[in-house]
């Protein structure tokens, strides 16, 4: 196992980590807001990291090529669809559960039952 | 270099290079079908320009389209030099934002102070409040929630994540990708806590 192997396994490694990450903020986070947060961007990283990790792993060929267009479309359509959902929710009237309202809520806990409840 | 707005909208009017956008689509087209294909005889790279060349034809009518009132073709004026600049400077704040997010996200007691957060800027051009509205939500920790004229409405997890923002570094790397700024182009920010008061 070479070292460019290496570092794609370490990339890839790490791409998986921040999406699995991502998925534990969507269960985690109390409202719909801060759920975008982890379900939009949280994985930006992790896509990048993933694709890149397979483009070192290819070497210089011409599918690393076609990762990195993909890489790039990734980047353009996430922010785009994730603020899509969050202009839409604004838009139907969808408050968001802010700092002051949360310590309203429960004081200093945040805990799945409130993630159920929402 | 302290171009006040007006004149750096006038400077955009006159087209210097019409031609331009057009060679760098066809370019960035043909490259797009060359590496999609991978093929490169006589008879997949005729296709390939033919292809080009009709896309190309349909795209010059759609470019002449204005969508917005005082829009200009702002895109032809964007600088490269600067963008191979500002790349990596953005790949650091995804980085860095998505540590800060996944420390949130596994932290036990989830340390998260979600805010909304109202504010000017000051960016003549169109594309590049486009531009800044897609910065803002592709770096963790900051979504954009609206954009109406040049008020922007964003929500953050943390107040720290949109701090590049408050304090004008994000919108002046924008900027330069277009022209030279060194002008404060943030004011009026209001920091929203509670969602009586939206």
């Amino acid at each position: 196992m070479g070292m460019s192997d290496m570092i794609a396994v370490l990339m890839i490694l790490g791409g998986a980590f921040f999406l699995l990450v991502a998925s534990i903020g969507i269960v985690r986070f109390p409202d719909f807001y801060t759920r975008l947060h982890a379900m939009g961007k949280g994985d930006t990283l992790g896509i990048i990291l993933i694709l890149l990790g397979l483009c070192v792993y290819e070497g210089f060929t011409l599918n690393s090529a076609k990762l990195l267009i993909a890489l790039v479309f990734v980047g353009l359509t996430n922010p785009v669809a994730t603020h899509a959902l969050a202009r839409a929710a604004l838009r139907y009237g969808l408050k968001p559960l802010l700092k002051l309202d949360q310590e309203e809520k429960k004081p200093s806990t945040t805990s799945k039952s409130d993630a159920l409840e929402t | 270099m302290t171009d006040s707005p007006g004149t750096t909208i006038k400077k955009f009017e006159q087209r210097e290079h019409p031609w331009r956008g057009v060679a760098m689509q066809g370019f960035a087209l043909m490259c797009l079908w060359l590496v999609l294909s991978g093929h490169f005889d006589f008879f997949h790279i005729t296709t390939g320009a033919i292809c080009v060349g009709i896309v190309l034809l349909l795209n010059a009518r759609i470019s002449s389209v204005q969508f917005f009132q005082g829009d200009v073709s702002e895109w032809e004026h964007l600088r490269f030099e600067h963008l191979l600049r500002f790349l990596p400077w953005l790949a650091w704040e995804i980085v860095e934002g998505s540590i800060q997010v996944a420390s949130a996200v596994l932290h036990p007691k989830m340390p998260i102070e979600p805010a909304v957060i109202r504010f000017r800027v000051k960016l003549p051009i169109v594309g590049a409040r486009v531009l800044f509205g897609n910065v803002i939500t592709l770096t963790p920790g900051t979504v954009t929630l609206s954009i109406t004229e040049d008020e922007f409405l964003i929500h953050a997890l943390r107040r720290k994540s949109a701090s590049t923002i408050i304090d004008g570094t994000m919108p002046r790397w924008i900027a330069q990708l277009f022209y030279d700024e060194d002008e404060q182009l943030v004011t009026s920010v209001e920091i929203i806590e509670s969602s009586k008061e939206m």
